[in-house]
């Protein structure tokens, strides 16, 4: 009889940075009404992806890299953290230099506290909220605000105009929707290979505990 | 990624008992786990940088790949351009679909350049005829304006230079009396004003 599989770490790490990989390429396939968009990362979110990778192995949500594989691990993980970033925040514009502005300014007092768990629900809610703001808040106000472009004697294209001052947005499929949560899925499910083992409990003989 | 531990800990995996260092390096599922990454991560980069718009786009590129010096994959590859630029011209997507058109003329003759005899060199000549003449005729929709204001004269000389690059090669007579008449066309609306309405 064949031996057993044994997840040795350096086999989560190279788990994880294949489904780190496959969230990357998910979150950014965008289907528009006509084709596809292939999102990479700009700036903002691959900045703010070097944060959070930072805080995650700090915090011992992701292990901490020993060896190659391992940094090969958080390298993949990063980018994909970038990817998923591009997927939720508000699309360039007054709302997204708004939202994150804020993130940057609170992340450093919400993210660092706390255990690994705690952490990762942070980032959780965050994401609710960037998905609700980026898909249902967004296009809810893109279709009320004004009249559409071409219509009412030019005041139309006046309200484009103010509409992509506030954010650059384009309608995408329900599938669009559908893949970026593949991707979370996948995301977390590499963050759970490479969770950090907790540290062991104190024991009583232990004077310094 | 971590540090061995003396006691597996089942409820945080990454604390099993790892071997070291070296041993991961001789580990064949390691091995055999980074190759797979790196064949999947340049297939990624190779996917966002055709960035296809469909499943058999992926397919007919990959073909293309495989076998850049033969005909059929070219062919098919032209074939399904032109899928794709007729998709983006019924969308309403003209820029779109003239650079379908142009990316299929080029897989044309790419596999005209391939052909082993002269049943192939006649089917890679008339679909690379046939391409070049649909996308003269959506420039010449997209150029042509009311006879009150001005045709773009641009896209109308290039729609009949186009028009003339086919009617120098050999060609079935369908597609050589709709070259005709397509530059007939192309010529009548490039004249000035109410004069397109006349006949030569």
């Amino acid at each position: 009889m064949a031996p057993a599989l044994t997840w040795t770490p350096a086999r989560r790490a190279v788990a994880a940075s294949l489904l780190f990989l496959a969230a990357g390429v998910l979150a950014g396939v965008t289907p528009l009404e006509h084709g596809v968009e292939y999102h990479l990362f700009g700036i903002v979110e691959g900045l703010f992806a070097l944060l959070l990778a930072y805080l995650l192995v700090l915090r011992g949500a992701w292990a901490a890299p020993v060896g190659l594989v391992g940094w090969v691990a958080v390298a993949y993980g990063t980018v994909a953290t970038a990817q998923v970033l591009e997927f939720l925040f508000p699309p360039p514009g007054l709302v997204q230099w708004v939202v994150v502005a804020g993130m940057a300014i609170t992340a450093w007092s919400v993210f660092s506290a706390g255990t690994p768990r705690r952490l990762v629900a942070s980032l959780a809610s965050l994401a609710v909220i960037l998905a609700l703001v980026r898909y249902s808040v967004i296009p809810v106000l893109w279709t009320r605000i004004g009249p559409a472009q071409g219509t009412a004697f030019g005041l139309g294209d006046l309200a484009e105009g103010a509409r992509r001052l506030f954010a650059d947005w384009q309608p995408t499929r329900p599938a669009g929707e559908l893949l970026g949560f593949a991707a979370v899925c996948l995301w977390a499910l590499a963050t759970r290979l490479v969770w950090s083992p907790a540290p062991a409990p104190p024991s009583a003989a232990d004077p310094s505990a | 990624m971590t540090t061995a531990s003396a006691s597996p800990d089942v409820t945080h995996p990454a604390a099993a008992a790892a071997p070291g260092p070296l041993a991961d390096r001789r580990d064949p599922w390691v091995i055999g786990g980074l190759v797979l990454l790196g064949v999947m991560t340049v297939f990624a980069i190779l996917l966002y940088r055709a960035s296809p718009q469909s499943a058999r786009e992926v397919g007919s590129a990959a073909l293309v790949a495989v076998a850049p010096d033969a005909f059929t994959p070219r062919i098919s590859r032209a074939r399904e351009r032109i899928s794709a630029a007729q998709r983006a011209r019924a969308a309403g997507d003209t820029a779109g679909a003239l650079a379908r058109y142009a990316e299929a003329e080029e897989e044309a003759l790419t596999a005209r350049q391939h052909t082993a005899d002269t049943t192939q060199t006649r089917t890679a000549t008339e679909l690379w005829a046939t391409t070049v003449l649909d996308r003269a005729e959506l420039m010449l929709s997209a150029g042509a304006r009311p006879w009150y204001r001005a045709d773009n004269n641009q896209v109308l000389g290039e729609a009949l230079a186009a028009v003339r690059r086919v009617q120098t090669v050999p060609l079935p007579a369908p597609t050589r009396t709709r070259a005709q008449q397509l530059a007939e066309r192309i010529e009548r609306q490039m004249r000035a004003g109410p004069l397109e309405w006349l006949p030569r």
